[in-house]
């Protein structure tokens, strides 16, 4: 396969996982500014624990990706009382403390005579364990969009289930949902703890790709624009966030002629289709006409 | 089965509800009337938790539940429908009514996820037995927010009864509705309180509310006017005062 | 001691022109209950629009703040069409999350047009620095400071002394009360807008012109000061927004001083975080959260 190809299917997996975070948030109502603090996270926390400690990758990932979930539920425990507006602001300054933070820490050993590790702005060099390790680019692709449908998988299963009705009934409203004996908040920081593992996942497989972290990749355009995927792509299905990723990375980023003036087309398009379509492309009601066409045309082939 | 003492609730120099003292026999249709803002909903609101109470007491069945939080009082056996129509709009109708099942205390928080296959399938005929009975079967495949008004009120309904409360608190359950549909309204609510279920109805319809309760309480200003038999309490001098003069407006 | 206090000064300096951008955040807000986030970049716009008078036909301060004025308004009419009038009232994500592409769109449509990292400015003073005492002012922020005090009091003219005002004062409070009252709400929250653009091109010019250059960055530095200090003093409070603007910029002039430079943003996230866990309302908190709750009573 052609490496430009592969190069950017693997971006548009690795967005998807954040695009994807954000997303869940989005079912329950709540805008978040700050999945690019969980993605650093496990950016990180990955990186430092196959580079430095000299973990195995798959160790690693579980490792970034349970940090970022545990970080997400600490940080939605006090932000999710707060109302709409307020929750976002905070997630945004949250987002921000991380990054900054970054920015200063520092924790390197030495490795074969060579300083590993995070080194304040000049980023975290030499997260090498899939070169190391022999795979390919291809490979790692497979790997990454093989973690893709695994998370995908759990959307479908969760849309169908009890769980996720209970997601989108918190997001259409709180109060009615908590007089179907529900409490609310409880379960926005259930959603909000998994949307925190779901951008981990997409973290750490960032640092093994790119062998190269710095902080200045997490700043709050990561988290916005993973944010506009969903509504972009639409709200009815774990499909929209994917398709807004996918018009803006695939579609966009390959029409040459655009190249340079790419944000004040994606600009003007986001615009204008959220004027036509405040919930996105794949809506709830578009979504719920599409499963009924479906389930005619089921019925007339048998 | 419901029970408060005194109960008041003020917002800012507003008394909405004054020292409310009410009780509610288990398996009465209880009528609740007044003039509009004269606390009924603030009644509910603060017997379900969604406002604090500023001062007395509530107790459910023995057990008192001031001041918790709406989860909790529902999860103790209350159902309510709302006078401005809350549904889920962007869900199925079907969806609605199931949605009520969520937190139902005998539901395991694994079946949130993972369902048993039998006990599922029950709950789902559940759900279609409660949209036969309200009469929305042939449109629980219809997003809700696209139903016509009364069939929105029986999707309250419907979504109340799912959570097979003891205690069902009704707020204006005919509102909107031709005398056609009361009747029919009226007729449900009948069904639904035979098994001994008790009942508070709001409403603003008089031939409603005295035919279906065995006793109403007038509010006015967030204070009781009278209480008794809905012949007695609607002939009684305070009530035509305080509630006939504003009666033309209300209706 | 004295350097603490030369700190304060310096940070009220700094915030008074973070308060005027506040300032601008919160008229917008306030009537809209929904957030702009575009309202840096618009601003940002307006300053290189005046950075092209300067450059291209030489002119002097005043008509290019003329200028950077008129192209914030603009610029600011353009985002209120689009991200604000034409969403309905009930999607304020879809509002928000517009006003994001529209910020993209803005801060690319200058980077064609001012292809470099930077571009000069007119200097708002020469570098002279005052001393009182123990104590140092520059000339520049202290023009700054004495522009920020005069549009406040400006602003509190027109808020509370005309019909607009009023107007504007009404939907803010209560927008359902003010259209039964027989007040236009689309004409005062297009008026809305272009006032607080029109407050955020003269902050432009005022900020810029103490650095002498203008960049791209601009835009978004603009609008995360100024939701930081909107959000520190509360949202929708002008004086709020004053007071939020001071308090950031002393907390920035400390932290630089006592923990580095690297420390300064940090300081003023972690403060804008802490306010949000233990007091949403912000410093002018209660009015904030009593009209919160009368919200909720309309539930």
């Amino acid at each position: 396969m052609d490496p430009y190809l592969v190069s950017v299917l693997s971006n548009i997996g690795m967005i998807s996982f954040i695009a994807l975070s954000a997303y869940l948030l989005l079912l329950t109502g709540e805008i978040s500014f700050g999945q690019q603090a969980y993605f650093a996270i496990s950016a990180y926390g990955s990186g430092i624990a196959t580079a430095m400690w000299g973990w195995p990758f798959w160790a690693g990932l579980l490792w970034g990706a349970t940090l970022a979930g545990l970080a997400a539920t600490l940080v939605a425990i006090p932000t999710l009382r707060l109302r709409g507006l307020y929750f976002s602001i905070a997630t945004l300054a949250f987002a921000e403390m991380v990054r900054l933070v970054f920015e200063i820490f520092t924790y390197q050993v030495e490795i074969d005579g060579e300083l590993v590790g995070p080194d304040g702005s000049d980023g975290f060099r030499d997260i090498r364990y899939i070169y190391d390790s022999n795979v390919t680019a291809f490979e790692y692709m497979l790997v990454i969009y093989g973690l893709l449908a695994l998370v995908l998988i759990g959307f479908f299963v969760l849309e169908r289930a009890r769980l996720g009705s209970v997601f989108r009934m918190i997001g259409e409203d709180p109060m009615l949902t908590e007089m179907q004996g529900l409490n609310a908040t409880a379960y926005k920081v259930l959603a909000a703890a998994m949307a925190g593992v779901i951008a981990g996942i997409g973290g750490g497989l960032y640092a093994h790709l790119t062998t190269y972290v710095e902080p200045k990749i997490f700043n709050v355009m990561l988290g916005v624009h993973s944010l506009a995927y969903g509504l972009i792509g639409g709200l009815g299905t774990a499909l929209g966030p994917l398709l807004g990723v996918g018009i803006d990375i695939g579609f966009l980023e390959s029409i040459r002629a655009i190249s340079g003036y790419r944000m004040i087309v994606f600009g003007g398009l986001v615009a204008v289709l959220l004027i036509i379509r405040p919930r996105g492309i794949l809506d709830e009601a578009t979504v719920h006409w599409l499963r009924r066409r479906w389930r005619r045309w089921i019925h007339a082939q048998d | 089965m419901l029970r408060t003492e005194a109960l008041s609730r003020a917002f800012g120099g507003l008394q909405a509800l004054a020292e409310l003292s009410l009780e509610v026999a288990p398996g009465e249709i209880f009528g609740l009337i007044g003039p509009n803002g004269s606390g009924k909903t603030t009644l509910f609101n603060v017997v379900t938790g969604v406002y604090p109470a500023s001062a007395g007491r509530v107790w459910l069945g023995g057990e008192e539940i001031t001041n918790l939080k709406p989860a909790q009082v529902i999860r103790r056996g209350v159902a309510r429908t709302f006078q401005n129509l809350r549904i889920f709009q962007r869900m199925t109708v079907f969806e609605n009514v199931w949605a009520a099942q969520h937190g139902l205390p005998t539901l395991r928080p694994r079946e949130l996820v993972l369902p048993d296959r039998a006990a599922e399938a029950e709950r789902r005929a559940e759900v279609r037995r409660l949209l036969e009975a309200t009469g929305l079967a042939d449109r629980a495949e219809m997003l809700a927010g696209g139903l016509p008004l009364p069939d929105q009120r029986r999707l309250e309904l419907a979504r109340a009864l799912a959570r097979d409360p003891a205690l069902l608190l009704l707020d204006e359950p005919a509102g909107g509705m031709t005398p056609r549909e009361t009747e029919a309204m009226a007729a449900l609510i009948r069904e639904v309180a035979a098994p001994g279920r008790t009942c508070m109805v709001i409403e603003h319809k008089m031939d409603m509310i005295s035919a279906l309760c065995g006793r109403l309480c007038v509010l006015n200003f967030g204070r009781k006017i009278a209480e008794g038999a809905p012949d007695a309490v609607l002939s009684h001098p305070d009530v035509l005062e305080a509630y006939l003069g504003h009666e033309a407006g209300d209706a | 001691m004295v350097d603490f206090i030369q700190n304060c000064l310096d940070g009220v300096m700094v915030g008074s022109s973070y308060a005027l951008l506040a300032i601008g955040f919160t008229l917008i807000f306030g009537v809209m209950r929904r957030l702009n986030l575009s309202y840096g970049p618009s601003i940002m716009l307006g300053a290189f629009v005046g950075t092209l008078v300067y450059l291209e036909f030489q002119m002097g301060g005043f008509a290019v703040a003329v200028a950077t004025v008129i192209g914030a308004v603009l610029a600011g009419i353009y985002v209120e069409r689009l991200c604000f009038w034409a969403i309905r009232q009930g999607a304020a994500v879809a509002s928000m999350v517009s006003s994001f592409a529209i910020w993209m769109q803005l801060e690319e449509i200058v980077t064609v047009f001012f292809p470099e990292r930077t571009y000069p400015f007119p200097p708002l003073a020469d570098r002279t620095a005052i001393e009182i005492g123990p104590f140092f002012l520059k000339l520049e922020n202290l023009i700054m400071f004495a522009c920020a005090a005069g549009l406040t009091v400006l602003l509190q003219v027109l808020l509370y002394r005309t019909r607009f005002g009023l107007a504007l004062r009404a939907v803010s409070e209560n927008p359902r009360a003010a259209r039964f009252m027989g007040i236009n709400i689309g004409r005062v929250t297009f008026w809305a807008f272009a006032l607080a653009s029109a407050l955020g091109g003269v902050a432009a010019y005022l900020i810029i012109g103490t650095d002498a250059q203008i960049t791209p960055l601009f835009g978004l530095w603009a609008t995360f000061k100024g939701l930081i200090a909107m959000m520190l003093g509360g949202m929708g409070s002008i004086p709020g927004a004053i007071l939020g603007g001071l308090l950031l910029g002393v907390v920035e002039a400390q932290s630089t001083w006592y923990l580095g430079t690297e420390y300064r943003d940090l300081a003023a996230y972690a403060l804008l975080f802490l306010f949000l866990v233990f007091r949403p309302g912000g410093l002018m908190g209660q009015v904030a959260a009593e009209r919160e709750r009368a919200a909720l009573r309309r539930v």
